[in-house]
């Protein structure tokens, strides 16, 4: 069991995700890093749901498989399941036999209708940072056992890819698209340095906005002045640099930026 | 006294384990009475991320220097040697040995450290992470100070993996993820308290634990509260006064 900083792994999901992109000919979407947990995990289907914001009920965002298919409807319907409670908690729920007591006793409903979906095992891993919490990766086996360490780290860091996503996903709509991450803050959800996180603090009252929107806007001015995430954030903390909500700042993100052939992570 | 302080930390300890705990609270109490019962000037925790790197959950202070070291700590230093290994590692003059860790070495000279002593925190084949003494001068740990802070560890290592977890796997991955998140949410909201009231991250982070112990709440809690501006959330927000000085 070796849990050394990993950038072996990082490197490997971000290329499985970046692989599906190009099998597909499209930019990176949500729809390759459900693929690549397929791959990079042996399941049989893996998806990613979210609270709706509408409707507050839990709601599938991509599902691939038809095994995910039945499982995602079945949470859905019945409102129960792990990938429910991992939302419910902001924790993964990871249940390496859907057909145990304890299991039965968790999600009733869902456990035998998952039992005879076909479904063995079920890990469920939020897209979390901190308090941006957006939603769930999904990974369904049909046979029961446990993730290696190998495959639950790659879904952790799978995950982490999905949040970003997704955060990107939902800015684009209100502000036009985002230039993607680069470098090696591109993973900066898994950073593990804190004052990216106490910027992101800081941003949203100076911009009077969410979390996330706040970590966008960190992440564009890094990629617009070509700087690590980390130095624009150690600005932010030192009080060097600050945000305004002014809708045409300096620190908006270029129209274009230049090609990126890594994947967001 | 020692014995008495040292007994009565014990109780501390489980007392918050048996009372609806949460790790991260846990952790703080821990570094804090290490602090006072063993003579050493600070302490700081670092569990492993599944995603394969040591995080800091919990430190005594939050002085900036000090926590820049246990960030450098995921590349190399003794709380990951003592992670890997399983085992204590201990320099009881940094000066004395540059080479061991370089980088580590001449960060903790900075900070104004001089000797460094690292536990494990495990149990049987379950790692969690590890714990970190800090010394300014120059000196190793008796035998009797480094049993009483492995002893503390322990206490914290079983608290956290407690008796369903021995059984299940998942559970740990499940309570250490979600206790690393914790932390985030803290810096988050460490981050907006900063900017409200223009103070500084390590002043923001005791305005928001005095609060949670001042009431009784956890800290994460008070953290979420903070950002989500819920009703502990919006008086910290509103107001600078320290907890402590709150006359309930």
């Amino acid at each position: 069991m070796q849990m050394a900083v990993d950038r072996d792994r990082v490197v490997a999901v971000r290329a499985a995700i970046a692989e599906q992109a190009r099998l597909d000919g499209m930019p990176v979407s949500v729809v390759h890093v459900c693929r690549a947990a397929v791959q990079l995990t042996g399941a049989e289907g893996a998806g990613v749901s979210t609270i709706s914001s509408r409707s507050g009920m839990f709601e599938p965002v991509q599902v691939t498989g038809p095994l995910g298919e039945a499982l995602s409807e079945l949470q859905v319907t019945l409102g129960e399941g792990p990938g429910v409670t991992a939302l419910a908690q902001d924790r993964p729920v990871l249940v390496p036999d859907l057909d145990t007591a304890g299991t039965q006793h968790r999600w009733p409903l869902f456990a035998s209708g998952a039992m005879l979906a076909g479904a063995g095992a079920m890990f469920a891993l939020p897209l979390m940072a901190g308090k941006i919490a957006v939603g769930v990766l999904e990974i369904y086996r049909s046979v029961a056992g446990w993730l290696s360490e190998r495959e639950l780290t790659d879904g952790l860091l799978l995950a982490d890819a999905a949040l970003l996503q997704l955060v990107t996903d939902a800015t684009a709509e209100q502000t036009g698209p985002l230039p993607p991450a680069a470098g090696p803050d591109a993973d900066a959800f898994m950073d593990r340095w804190p004052q990216v996180h106490q910027a992101t603090g800081m941003v949203s009252v100076q911009l009077d906005t969410d979390l996330a929107s706040a970590f966008l806007r960190l992440r564009a001015r890094a990629f617009a002045d070509g700087r690590g995430l980390r130095e624009v954030a150690d600005d932010v903390v030192a009080r060097r640099l600050r945000f305004t909500p002014d809708p045409d700042p300096p620190d908006s993100p270029p129209a274009a930026g230049p090609a990126v052939p890594e994947p967001d992570l | 006294m020692l014995e008495r302080r040292t007994a009565e930390t014990f109780v501390e300890l489980v007392d918050t384990l048996v009372v609806g705990f949460d790790v991260i609270d846990l952790l703080h109490i821990l570094t804090e009475r290490c602090v006072e019962l063993l003579g050493i000037d600070a302490v700081g925790i670092l569990l492993a991320d599944q995603r394969g790197a040591l995080s800091l959950v919990a430190a005594s202070t939050e002085q900036a220097r000090l926590l820049e070291l246990f960030q450098l700590q995921s590349e190399e230093g003794p709380c990951l040697d003592a992670y890997h290994g399983g085992h204590p590692v201990s320099c009881a003059d940094l000066a004395a040995q540059p080479q061991r860790w370089p980088a580590f070495t001449a960060a903790a000279g900075r900070g104004g450290f001089a000797a460094v002593h690292a536990l494990p925190m495990r149990l049987r084949d379950q790692r969690l992470g590890a714990m970190n003494l800090f010394a300014a001068a120059p000196g190793g740990l008796s035998a009797e100070t480094t049993a009483i802070a492995q002893a503390l560890a322990d206490v914290a290592t079983i608290g956290i993996l407690h008796e369903r977890a021995l059984r299940q796997s998942s559970v740990v991955t499940e309570q250490l993820q979600g206790a690393l998140n914790s932390r985030v949410v803290i810096e988050q909201a460490k981050g907006v308290l900063a900017e409200i009231h223009g103070i500084e991250m390590a002043e923001a982070f005791t305005l928001m634990r005095d609060f949670a112990r001042a009431r009784n709440r956890k800290l994460t809690e008070v953290a979420a509260a903070v950002i989500d501006r819920g009703p502990d959330g919006v008086e910290l927000r509103s107001r600078r006064a320290s907890a402590d000085a709150d006359p309930e």
